[in-house]
């Protein structure tokens, strides 16, 4: 049986809800905190988006997937491409050849586009006519077919002497045009 | 936690905050102690990532509250720490809550109101230690006026059971003491 009055109990309970702490002591206490809960809310501001990102790609392993793929398409496969192609123009760059060798006429930059159309077409009625010159530069074989390259000369009407590079497939007629120019060799 | 939660978690902080720091004052009888658990709790219920999904933000900060207060209270009467290894107070004056802290009757009565659990002990504070009445905590808790009555009325009993037998056995020791 309990000994203890249940009014005592009340008294000591009215005796704590009356205790207040002083308007001073509240003050700095919700000061203390709200310094802390904007410090907080400032820190988050700034690092709240990200890892919001992050963790929702990683909650399932299908948007991981996505991820990936997204990464691979629209950032890896253009940096490749694009590094390739960097390799390819800075490193592996073709030497511009000019039409013309050694002593004669340089065409390119001195002519215009009627004088040049002039000499292309002259150098095909060559070309037609056989009148020209042919030195057997390299030959090589790319997917099981022979091509060569030829060093080729023209004399033009006016004097001026063109040298061509040029490149056919080996066929019969080639074939047989490249042992005639080895026998003349 | 999301910046709204954040942004909820300030608001109830300016409302409510003057009211829970004098809760944490008359659950622990220390100023010092009340602010340092009152950050905690602001702390705590800022870094909770469920926050968004707390309906009554005030009530969940109030009933933190008072589970952290109880905490602290238990933490020091099982650690090294006692009331009477407090230090003094700067003014070597001793303030009415000072000398409420001594008051070995309400110690004993916050100490019994500790082995309260879950509802009974969350119902009691607010209606003996607050002052509420039995609507505004049924209201805060999601009960009806007459269950929250009948929690407080458990809770009291429990206490006057708690404080009646620690008095039997201090007249028993202080009895053997005496007849020594």
């Amino acid at each position: 049986m309990p000994r203890i009055d249940e009014q005592e109990i009340l008294r000591r309970l009215e005796l704590i809800s009356q205790i207040e702490p002083s308007p001073e002591a509240t003050a700095l206490a919700m000061e203390r905190v709200r310094r802390v809960l904007v410090n907080m809310q400032a820190g988050k501001e700034e690092t709240s988006k990200p890892i919001r990102i992050w963790e929702t790609i990683q909650r399932t392993r299908l948007s991981r997937f996505a991820a990936a793929a997204i990464i691979t398409i629209f950032i890896l496969l253009p940096l490749s491409y694009g590094a390739v192609k960097i390799i390819k123009t800075y490193f592996f760059q073709a030497k511009p050849t000019s039409i013309t060798q050694g002593s004669t006429t340089r065409l390119s930059g001195e002519l215009d586009e009627e004088q040049a159309g002039k000499v292309y077409d002259e150098i095909n009625r060559l070309k037609e006519a056989g009148k020209c010159e042919k030195t057997l530069v390299k030959e090589w074989v790319e997917n099981g077919i022979l091509y060569r390259a030829y060093s080729v000369r023209y004399v033009l009407a006016s004097g001026e002497v063109v040298t061509m590079g040029e490149c056919w497939p080996v066929n019969d007629t080639n074939d047989a045009d490249a042992n005639r120019h080895k026998d003349e060799e | 936690m999301l910046q709204g939660g954040l942004q909820r978690l300030l608001e109830v902080f300016e409302r409510s905050g003057p009211s829970l720091y004098t809760l944490l004052t008359r659950l622990v009888l220390r100023e010092d102690i009340a602010e340092e658990l009152m950050q905690e709790l602001f702390v705590k219920l800022a870094n909770f990532k469920g926050l968004d999904k707390v309906r009554d933000l005030a009530a969940y900060a109030h009933k933190t509250a008072v589970n952290m207060a109880f905490d602290w209270r238990k933490a020091r009467v099982k650690g090294p720490y006692r009331l009477n290894n407090a230090p003094e107070p700067v003014s070597g004056s001793i303030s009415p809550l000072d000398k409420l802290s001594m008051n070995e009757e309400i110690e004993d009565v916050l100490c019994a109101i500790s082995q309260l659990r879950g509802a009974s002990r969350e119902a009691f504070v607010m209606r003996y230690i607050q002052q509420q009445d039995y609507e505004y905590i049924a209201g805060q808790m999601g009960k009806t006026p007459n269950q929250v009555c009948a929690l407080c009325f458990k809770a009291l009993m429990h206490i006057r059971y708690v404080l009646s037998d620690r008095e039997l056995r201090y007249s028993k020791k202080g009895g053997h003491n005496a007849e020594n």
